[in-house]
């Protein structure tokens, strides 16, 4: 076992949970004594190790030093096995191994400033989130006397190819070139962050097996690097837009922005593809202001940056302007709870009105393939047959005249690509859950998908498969799709869910549009007044 | 317990609080004895008359279950099926109010090979359960798993269902038999108690060997369920049966519903949560207990003593993410306890599907599952989650068309209305064999050709359990045969389809 040494360098670095985890093995090819480690050592022949022969890494990564105490060349230790010295080594001029500790690798994001001369002086450049094979082919040809470390951890190589002395960059400054133990201040490869999962040579892109793989695609598995990850993303779009030709050439297309990740990544996509496919689409972003201070006012700037720096035409449309209420105001009246309903049979009536306002033919919209795999799953567990056998349909031509169609091109899209996507592509979204309760049931259909995903990554695929293939009954009653008595929307009432909301607000009887009440349509229509016991139902509302 | 009183007067918004002082809500003289949902108390005897009355009203109301009939009861020692056994027993003894006539035999299938029980405890569980079926004085089969290593292909092909019986001549059927033979219905074979069928050890490892295989255990019981129910069926066709009634309660099968959608099932939904199934034409399989919640079954069992035993499963033991199956067990188990009508909604939504092929769309095998017996679900059209998911597999294996800046914008002639994806090589609709022949273009190529192959021949979700094998060569020989005669048959029809005038017509006559 490990000594109990206190290594001043990795006091703070004792992780919390102990994870870490190697085992060293006295011969070659894990033969001979073994012994684990957990945590740092210092003097590994103090502890009882005769000689490092060969090493397991279960759970990394770690640095080794040459001599005592953290001293001398160092051997960087991803997860995996390292059956002999010369697998951890390549400048081969030791095979000693004498102290050991864990590194800590929380960032995600790495950046790193490498200077020509000590003291952060000279010539300098500067590195973000990628592996650098050679400097010369980046221009600068200089030594590295100095570096300074913003995020992340890294490790530079004395030669290109990531090749002879390996030194370990963890967050922090290093003035001189002896502060990160080097003699000579050479450094002309660099990788950036330590993962875990290969063997001391990084893994390639599944797709184009040339560059060194930045991510696992949640989706599928693979190791793609950043451009092949680009591409698939992207291209998987288009092939969803053409396989279920959701667009004619010539059509205005307005793309339903509330600033967040999902619908930046689509309108960023979109404008992207429209351009690289010759879609032929007149592109315009629609945007719906619910008046939630706090929330949708920041989000709102977010989709104005958009705006500019895709040069799309922005509209927004407030539910101030078409009701006559800001959620804040709804909220006071009808309180936290319940108020999700108001939000969204609200902001979908409103994104249509702003459709017809802006000329628009389609809106798409940002539901990605968790967000119907979600649908499909709180559609079985509230029983609500019709909705599930249209949840999952791709666009919304078939539902009838009086609406603006709306389409998903990212209805296949994984919620965690997504992010990835914005990442890498550094796309400036807005992340802020809304300020009023999200919904509790929801919520558990929410939880459960991510754990489905943990266990099987497929599964939200298979679920909206599921979606797709589900028949139903001959004998299952349909609601019957009409027109809002009031305002002429589509409506399978008298009067349509907005209609109903709004008269209950006004009326303060906040209650009204919450369950059903579809008796008392015909009266709200012909404006008669409601009875007092009626009144008195509608009314209450516990806060 | 004083306070029951005051709450009681406390308006509606608050749950009552059970209490043994309550009466019974339908004789409103008896002592409450149980509470099965909030509010509803039952007195012993008219919570007895109640299930009672439920197990004959479900079959009564289906009329699948005719007079006369050999009907196999799947017993698993579980406290469902073992109800499901005394139920049946109450029905046709002789002082029945509406006496069950069909003639019902016991199948229970010894798993303990694949669970890894030793020789000894599986004797002593059969044993168990042996005492507990001769006491029924009906035929029974103790049949180990390890037989399924032996059927014949024949298990996996539809077999055409002898004779329809539509639910109009149920009544026929009734008074006939009521005129023939209201007589004695059981007829209770003679077994030598010592006649368990022997298991050679090599067919142990085997199947083991064929579950290990399985990487996770999500696939594991998926192939278990497969197995298992090709060896009820096989039973039931050797043995004369017509009918096989399974225990699935309630609770059971809207986390069946829910890990059946999640595991890719939707399109055999109705199939396997629904009162019968029927893909395996000749034989039905029926679900009698779906109207029963697992805590009302575990009432009756307590307060009548109904006989179950304990057998541990794949799952026993396990953690909460194990598999999906059992992530989705206390998924519903835990909402069931904030939300009471989670079970009882999920259920409802099942009764709402349908059951998509009935026994007699089509005859041919072709296009039905080599493990599951439905029919295939993955000829979707271009633009479902089955491509979708295709097209990410693909693109994230091949190297993309090397682009510069310049003919990054290279004006590709796309048409937006052409329908097919120029590019997928995936979707090569072509004939209706359906599974999506990867032949050609060769993408997904890393995979080993043996499961490519199969992979034609299977519907989404299996081919999925497929996928998580290390190798699929420890299937039983059944299910290769089958596959292998199968590919052949779709390469015949490949060489004569110029021939073929309409491929939907000339099958329906040829086969």
């Amino acid at each position: 076992m490990a000594t109990d040494h206190q290594n001043p360098a990795s006091k703070q670095q004792q992780p919390g949970t102990s994870a870490f985890k190697l085992v060293i093995y006295e011969q070659e090819n894990f033969q001979g004594r073994c012994h684990e480690l957990t945590g740092p050592s210092n003097n590994l022949q103090e502890a009882g190790v005769e000689k490092v022969g060969s090493i397991l890494v279960l759970c990394g990564p770690w640095v080794g030093y040459e001599q005592a105490s953290c001293k001398g060349e160092q051997y960087v230790f991803e997860k995996g096995e390292y059956p002999r010295w010369d697998s951890w080594t390549n400048s081969r001029r030791s095979d000693t191994i004498v102290a050991f500790r864990p590194i800590k690798v929380d960032s995600q994001e790495h950046k790193i400033v490498l200077y020509e001369n000590p003291s952060f002086a000279g010539k300098k450049i500067e590195i973000i989130d990628d592996d650098v094979p050679s400097f010369h082919a980046h221009g600068y040809q200089e030594k590295v006397s100095s570096v300074r470390v913003q995020s992340g951890t890294w490790v530079g190589y004395q030669y290109p190819g990531y090749r002879g002395y390996q030194y370990l960059f963890e967050k922090g400054e290093y003035k001189d070139s002896s502060e990160f133990g080097a003699q000579i201040p050479q450094i002309q490869s660099f990788r950036a962050g330590l993962v875990g999962d290969f063997v001391n040579m990084p893994i390639l892109c599944s797709s184009c097996a040339e560059k060194r793989a930045m991510l696992k695609r949640p989706k599928t598995g693979h190791s793609l690097c950043k451009e092949c990850f680009f591409w698939a993303f992207e291209e998987e779009v288009h092939r969803t837009i053409l396989a279920a030709n959701l667009f004619q050439p010539g059509e205005i297309v307005g793309i339903a922005a509330s600033g967040g990740k999902d619908s930046t990544v689509l309108a960023h996509v979109m404008k992207l593809l429209n351009d690289r496919y010759n879609y032929g689409l007149e592109l315009m972003l629609l945007s719906v202001d619910e008046g939630i201070t706090g929330y949708r006012d920041d989000s709102l700037e977010t989709v104005k940056r958009n705006q500019q720096q895709y040069e799309l035409p922005l509209m927004i449309v407030s539910y101030e302007e078409l009701y006559g209420w800001t959620m804040d105001a709804i909220v006071k009246q009808v309180g936290l709870k319940n108020n999700c309903t108001f939000c969204g049979v609200f902001r979908r009536q409103a994104l249509d009105r702003g459709a017809i306002m802006l000329k628009v033919d389609k809106i798409c919209t940002g539901h990605n393939a968790d967000d119907v795999a979600e649908t499909v799953l709180m559609n079985v567990m509230r029983g609500d047959i019709a909705r599930l056998r249209r949840c999952t349909a791709i666009s919304t031509v078939s539902e009838g005249d009086g609406v603006v169609p709306r389409c998903k091109p990212l209805k296949y899209a994984y919620e965690k690509e997504i992010v990835l996507y914005a990442y890498f592509k550094k796309l400036d979204y807005f992340s802020t859950e809304c300020i009023y309760s999200p919904n509790a049931y929801r919520g558990h259909a929410r939880t459960f998908l991510k754990d489905l995903e943990s266990v099987r990554p497929s599964s939200i695929m298979d679920i909206i498969h599921s979606g797709e293939n589900l028949s139903v009954r001959d004998g299952v009653k349909m609601p019957v799709q009409g027109t809002c008595g009031r305002c002429g929307y589509i409506s399978s009432q008298a009067l349509c869910k907005a209609c109903v909301l709004l008269e209950g607000l006004n009326r303060g009887l906040p209650r009204l549009g919450i369950g059903k009440h579809h008796r008392l349509h015909e009266k709200l229509l012909s404006q008669q007044p409601l009875t007092e016991k009626e009144e008195r139902k509608l009314k209450s509302v516990d806060f | 317990m004083c306070q029951v009183d005051e709450d009681y007067h406390d308006g509606l918004d608050r749950a009552e609080v059970p209490s043994v002082f309550k009466k019974c809500v339908k004789c409103k003289e008896a002592s409450a004895a149980v509470v099965i949902r909030a509010g509803d108390t039952f007195c012993r005897d008219c919570f007895k008359e109640y299930f009672i009355h439920k197990f004959r009203a479900m079959l009564g109301k289906n009329r699948i279950i005719f007079p006369g009939d050999k009907v196999l009861l799947a017993v698993s020692g579980g406290s469902s099926s073992c109800s499901m056994l005394s139920q049946v027993q109450e029905g046709l003894s002789q002082n029945a109010h509406k006496k069950l006539r069909f003639l019902p035999g016991i199948v229970y299938i010894d798993e303990g090979g694949v669970v890894g029980q030793s020789v000894d405890e599986r004797v002593r569980t059969v044993a168990e359960l042996q005492a507990v079926f001769r006491a029924t004085g009906f035929p029974f089969y103790v049949v180990p798993l390890e037989q399924v290593l032996d059927l014949p292909s024949s298990v996996v092909v539809m077999a055409p269902s002898s004779s329809e019986q539509p639910a109009s001549a149920y009544k026929e059927a009734v008074d006939q038999f009521l005129k023939s033979n209201s007589g004695s219905c059981l007829n209770p074979k003679d077994q030598d108690p010592t006649s368990l069928p022997v298991v050679p050890e090599a067919h142990t490892q085997f199947l083991q060997q064929l579950i290990v295989s399985a990487k996770t255990l999500t696939a594991r019981h998926d192939l278990l369920n497969t197995l298992r129910q090709h060896l009820l069926v096989h039973t039931a066709r050797t043995e004369g049966y017509r009918k096989v009634m399974l225990g699935d309660n309630c609770t059971r099968l809207a986390i069946k519903l829910l890990t059946s959608i999640s595991l890719g099932r939707g399109a055999q939904l109705a199939q396997d949560t629904g009162f019968s199934d029927s893909r395996y034409g000749d034989i039905i399989l029926v679900r009698p207990m779906r109207d029963y919640s697992a805590k009302e079954i575990a009432y009756y069992n307590h307060l009548f003593n109904v006989v179950s035993v304990f057998i541990p499963s794949l799952d026993t033991k396990t953690t909460e993410k194990a598999s999906i199956q059992r992530l989705t067990e206390s998924f519903v188990t835990k909402l069931q306890v904030d939300f009471p009508s989670t079970v009882s909604t999920i259920y409802r939504t099942s009764e709402k599907l349908q059951t998509a092929c009935g026994s007699s769309s089509t005859d041919d095998s072709s296009d039905r599952c080599l493990l599951c017996v439905c029919t295939l679900d993955t000829s979707g059209e271009n633009s479902s989650s089955f491509q979708a998911t295709l097209t990410s597999e693909q693109l994230s294996q091949t190297k993309y068309p090397a682009r510069t800046k310049t003919d990054r914008l290279h004006p590709a002639p796309v048409e937006l209305e052409s329908s097919v994806p120029s590019g997928s090589c995936c979707s090569s609709g072509g004939g209706e064999d359906c599974g999506e022949v990867e032949s050609g273009e060769g993408c997904c190529s890393s995979k080993e050709p043996e499961k490519t192959n199969l992979k034609t021949l299977l519907c989404y979700s299996c081919h999925l359990t497929i996928k998580d094998m290390s190798s699929v060569e420890h299937l039983p020989q059944y299910i290769l045969l089958e596959a292998q005669r199968r590919k052949r048959r779709s390469k015949m029809r490949e060489e004569i389809s110029e021939f073929l005038l309409d491929d939907g017509v000339c099958f329906r006559v040829g086969d």
